[in-house]
């Protein structure tokens, strides 16, 4: 009796060994912030069915011997990277173990398409930043202004990629940006501070020329001091619609951006688990995929700007309930 | 004071026991008329109706919920809590292909497809691959239609499905130039169900056959 019980629990064990070994192993490298975690947490659950997942934490200064460690002995199918950190690390390991390079997705890191190494196609990822695409059209559902010509600022060596393929999606909408590259003088600070200093109210001053003004994710751009000097005072005195990817600068408190859209990090965590959903029944290739852009967005209104701008289409309480509820 | 708190135990589990209705469409938040419909009359019939679009919030509720009734329209995946499943209609609400009006001329063997998920991520594939006439690479599923749009933008789908009704708001919001496309959609009906943890006696019978009723008077 007690052999066959012992017989039986053998069996078990053994059938459990193998049902896991045929999952593939699925590595998610975190932060322990409560934003970050809570996306790993969830694409693990939504994983559960197709992969064997486990969430290892690396923190803002964790070094690469400690990151290599964590990879040899996980040894995934695939990475999940949550930060430009990690992404940078998954960069140098594949550069530097060409033959047993890892295969990643690159999810929350900001500005990919200029941070994943041409060349390495072992490394997809989602952009963080909702797209323009997203942004422009929702914007347009619920203003009267007729949009033809959005204006921007950016920093041509880090974002000349990212403006190209906005300029790309705004066309399919039939609206043109107007793209001011700030490092006319020079990449560092000090030159994008006199070019703007000397520029920056003479183009935003002709409001004949563009009906909004976008101002896309950049640290340095949207930097404390550059934020005062340039952009709060001559959009509040101007009275110019400003749109952005960050919901925060929508605040009424704040009293600055007219709309903003943001990703969704819910709808994030299935866009994730869909992409290793394919590429574990090899429906596509970490190539193939490349960056992609995020589906999901989530709006944010600052109606008392908008009302104050007077540009509102006449429908906008419909039209941005109906988006409430959808949200 | 016991005496109180005994009458709030007690209103608040009769609450608790009220019939609800778990009510799942992807286009369910948008067609307001249905909406309206639907929740005018399940409150004459003392049901509570419980809206969703989205399809993970709605599975998290018969989860977490288990409510009495549940509408929507595929069978139940997972189905723990031993629901009946009824056909109350098969509506002739017609599904359309869109792509780019730019896209590729040469046609891909197989097709990347966009479609609002109303299955679990991963058996979506399964569930859309008898509704079209061509051969499906991946599927890309999002929990709105509006997001279906951005797919085709993108260029992360050769076409999308939507409903046909849907179309013209979808026009209304983006501008970019879109054509229907000739995949075929071999079986443009959806079937609604209604899932019921109990077997069909006259009650249930005659709440399925109202709601037949209601979709019948909205017409197509």
């Amino acid at each position: 009796m007690m052999r066959n019980i012992f017989f039986i629990f053998i069996l078990a064990q053994l059938q459990l060994g193998t049902a896991l070994a045929v999952l593939p192993k699925v590595l998610i490298l975190s932060k322990s912030q409560p934003d970050f975690l809570s996306v790993a947490e969830k694409i693990k659950s939504k994983l559960k069915e197709i992969s064997v997942t486990s969430i290892v934490l690396i923190e803002r200064n964790e070094s690469y011997s400690n990151f290599e460690n964590i990879i040899k002995k996980e040894s995934p199918t695939f990475t999940i990277l949550m930060d430009n950190m990690s992404l940078n690390y998954a960069q140098k390991y594949n550069l530097e173990n060409k033959k047993n390079k890892i295969k990643c997705i690159s999810i929350m890191a900001l500005n990919i398409s200029n941070n994943i190494r041409k060349g390495d196609n072992h490394i997809a990822g989602i952009e963080y930043e909702a797209p323009i695409y997203s942004l422009i059209s929702e914007y347009r559902y619920i203003t009267k202004i007729k949009l033809k010509t959005l204006l921007t600022f950016y920093r041509k060596s880090q974002f000349n990629h990212a403006i190209k393929d906005a300029k790309n999606q705004l066309a399919l909408e039939g609206i043109t940006l107007k793209a001011i590259n700030v490092e006319q003088l020079g990449t560092d600070q000090e030159s994008i501070n006199s070019f703007l200093s000397s520029n920056v109210y003479k183009i935003l001053s002709k409001k004949d020329e563009y009906e909004a003004l976008w101002l896309p994710l950049d640290s340095i751009l949207l930097s404390n001091k550059f934020f005062n000097k340039f952009w709060y005072k001559n959009v509040n005195d101007l009275g110019i619609s400003v749109i952005t990817q960050e919901p925060k600068l929508s605040n009424p408190k704040l009293n600055f951006s007219t709309f903003s859209v943001g990703s969704n990090l819910n709808d994030l965590t299935g866009q994730t688990a869909q992409l290793i959903y394919s590429l574990i029944n090899k429906e596509v290739s970490i190539r193939e995929i490349g960056v992609e852009k995020v589906f999901s967005i989530k709006k944010v209104l600052n109606e008392k700007k908008a009302k104050n701008l007077d540009i509102l289409h006449r429908e906008y309480k419909m039209r941005v309930s109906r988006e409430e509820l959808l949200n | 004071m016991k005496y109180y708190l005994f009458i709030i135990l007690i209103l608040s589990l009769s609450f608790a026991q009220a019939n609800e209705m778990a009510i799942f469409h992807p286009r369910l938040i948008t067609d307001t008329l249905a909406k309206n419909d639907l929740k005018d009359y399940l409150k004459k019939n003392e049901i509570k109706p419980r809206l969703f679009s989205r399809y993970d919030e709605f599975m998290f509720y018969i989860k977490t919920k288990g409510p009495t009734y549940i509408y929507t329209i595929t069978k139940l995946e997972n189905n723990d809590n031993k629901y009946n499943h009824y056909l109350v209609k098969n509506n002739a609400k017609q599904l359309i292909s869109l792509s780019l009006l730019k896209s590729i001329s040469s046609k891909p063997k197989k097709s990347k497809v966009g479609i609002v998920q109303y299955q679990s991520l991963f058996k979506m594939k399964k569930a859309i691959t008898p509704l079209i006439s061509d051969h499906i690479k991946s599927v890309k599923s999002v929990p709105k239609e509006e997001e279906l749009i951005p797919l085709l933008a993108f260029k992360a789908v050769d076409y999308i499905v939507i409903y046909s009704s849907s179309y013209q708001r979808l026009k209304s919001k983006f501008f970019i130039k879109l054509k229907k496309n000739k995949v075929k959609i071999k079986n443009p009906k959806e079937y609604l169900y209604i899932n019921i943890k109990q077997s069909l006696n006259k009650e249930t019978l005659k709440l399925k056959g109202d709601l037949e009723k209601l979709i019948t008077k909205k017409g197509k």
